[in-house]
């Protein structure tokens, strides 16, 4: 927001909050950053989350597969 | 005022994640154990859930950029696919699951499942198409004040005070010990806090908010008291079940109607009526917010207008994909004879599961001076952010090793 200009007043407090609010919305004011750098570790440490997260989905839909299977 | 003004994404975000099947998890938590180590458990996971949102509002605030047009950014296409992936699928599946928390809460009431999930999809479709953030923030923290509706339903249960304050010194008693079924409740009671939505939903509803980097104070007490609030209302809903577990009623195959229809003896018909709206509105606010995450995620990155105060024609796409992810949903819990009450269960584990990656993307871009300078954070901020990581995945393997070898615990 631009500035903490206190309100005038209750009912116009929706109207000063837009108009402190809405001009840092605007999309045509982001900045656009490049890729970053990722080294070796970083890139590991991805891959392992990612090999970590497809097991235990894999474990999940065993799991499911047992439980429809039978009581658990 | 200042404060009212400001705040929104991070009550809503901690609110919203009080959804449906977090206030079954705990419902269940509480008829399963009780009072005891599970309420200074559920404080625990709420002082994570805070922990990562902050730096969601920092992210936000500084870059001006939603959470997944930030991965595309900075990591590529490659990466940024993997994080939809994640999030696309746990999105859809808790919006399903939120539906089932509208449709049981209804159901107490006796309105049709058909009847109540239209409703509910009407709701969620008027609350967006009001077509401007702020009104939108407004009405759906009008809904989300309704999650503190557990706290009469609490005190109906008249919990004894003693324990209570015991519980949170001494983290227990733990009935029954480490077996199978706490497994499955410590990763459904943080699935139902810290979840990979919220990132995304949290970083570009602070965008769409338009707060900046001057802000990031007030973004931290509006995310602080989003916390506070929503650990109290999810406490309460421990406390409210606790009758169950009492007088030894099984609640392990218990939807939110069941749960108000079991208490009523305990807690009164008032008592009842309240937690059945309890759950109905957890899951319409959640229907709210996590369908307004799918939708903020796909138009940043897709590259098409994302904000809540486009007009419908300028953002028609980001609309579109809201709409249809509720309206797939909401088809999906009209299914006959699906297994609701494992699905939520499950839906809270795959959330816990999904979250190690998400957060390391966090904090790689919360580290990254280039995009974050003075505000990236700090070796203690670091310290954190890493041990929620290392909690999470070690929860994670805990479940992963006792589900494939569940020997290992007592059954």
């Amino acid at each position: 927001m631009a500035e903490d200009k206190p309100p005038p007043g209750p009912a116009d407090g929706e109207i000063w909050a837009r108009e402190a609010l809405e001009p840092d919305q605007i999309a045509a004011g982001k900045h656009r950053y490049g890729l970053a750098p990722l080294s070796r570790g970083k890139i590991v440490l991805l891959w392992a989350l990612r090999v970590y997260v497809l097991l235990m989905i894999a474990l999940i839909v065993y799991q499911i597969c047992q439980a429809m299977r039978g009581p658990r | 005022m200042l404060l009212w003004l400001l705040i929104g994404p991070g009550v809503l975000v901690m609110l919203g994640e009080n959804d449906g099947p977090s206030m079954i998890s705990y419902a269940q938590t509480g008829a399963s154990y009780g009072i005891g180590f599970f309420l200074p458990f559920i404080v625990l996971t709420f002082i994570m859930a805070y922990i990562v949102q902050e730096m969601t509002v920092r992210l936000g605030a500084v870059t001006k950029l939603g959470h997944a047009e930030l991965i595309y950014m900075r990591f590529g296409r490659f990466w940024g696919f993997f994080a939809m992936a994640d999030l696309v699928l746990g999105n859809l599946l808790t919006l399903v699951t939120e539906f089932i928390a509208v449709r049981a809460g209804l159901g107490f009431f006796g309105v049709p499942p058909a009847l109540a999930v239209l409703g509910a999809f009407l709701v969620v479709g008027g609350v967006v198409l009001s077509r401007r953030y702020w009104t939108w923030e407004r009405i759906t923290l009008g809904f989300a004040v309704f999650n503190l509706i557990f706290i009469p339903v609490a005190i109906m249960a008249h919990p004894v005070s003693t324990q209570v304050v015991r519980a949170f010194f001494t983290w227990s008693p733990l009935p029954g010990g480490v077996n199978a079924q706490f497994v499955l409740l410590i990763m459904a009671d943080i699935g139902a806090t810290v979840t990979p939505w919220m990132l995304f939903f949290q970083q570009s509803a602070v965008v769409d908010k338009g707060l900046t980097a001057a802000d990031i104070g007030h973004g931290r007490l509006d995310t602080a008291v989003g916390a506070v609030v929503a650990a109290v209302a999810a406490v309460a809903t421990v406390l409210a079940a606790t009758p169950l577990f009492v007088h030894h009623i099984a609640a392990s195959n218990f939807q939110g109607a069941d749960f108000a229809q079991a208490l009523a003896p305990f807690v009164g018909n008032v008592g009842a009526t309240l937690f059945a709206v309890g759950i109905f509105e957890a899951g319409l606010v959640a229907a709210i917010t996590i369908s307004s995450s799918s939708a903020y995620a796909f138009g940043e990155v897709m590259g098409r207008p994302h904000s809540l105060n486009n007009s419908l024609r300028e953002g028609w796409p980001f609309y579109a994909a809201l709409l249809a992810a509720a309206a797939i949903a909401a088809a999906l819990v009209l299914i006959p004879n699906a297994p609701l009450v494992y699905i939520v269960l499950v839906v809270n584990v795959i959330a816990t599961l999904s979250m190690p990656p998400a957060i390391v993307f966090l904090l790689l871009m919360v580290n990254d001076r280039q995009i974050m300078g003075k505000h990236a954070n700090s070796p203690i901020e670091n310290f954190f952010g890493i041990s929620v990581t290392v909690l999470l995945v070690l929860a994670g393997l805990f479940y992963g090793v006792t589900s494939i070898f569940p020997h290992l615990l007592p059954t």
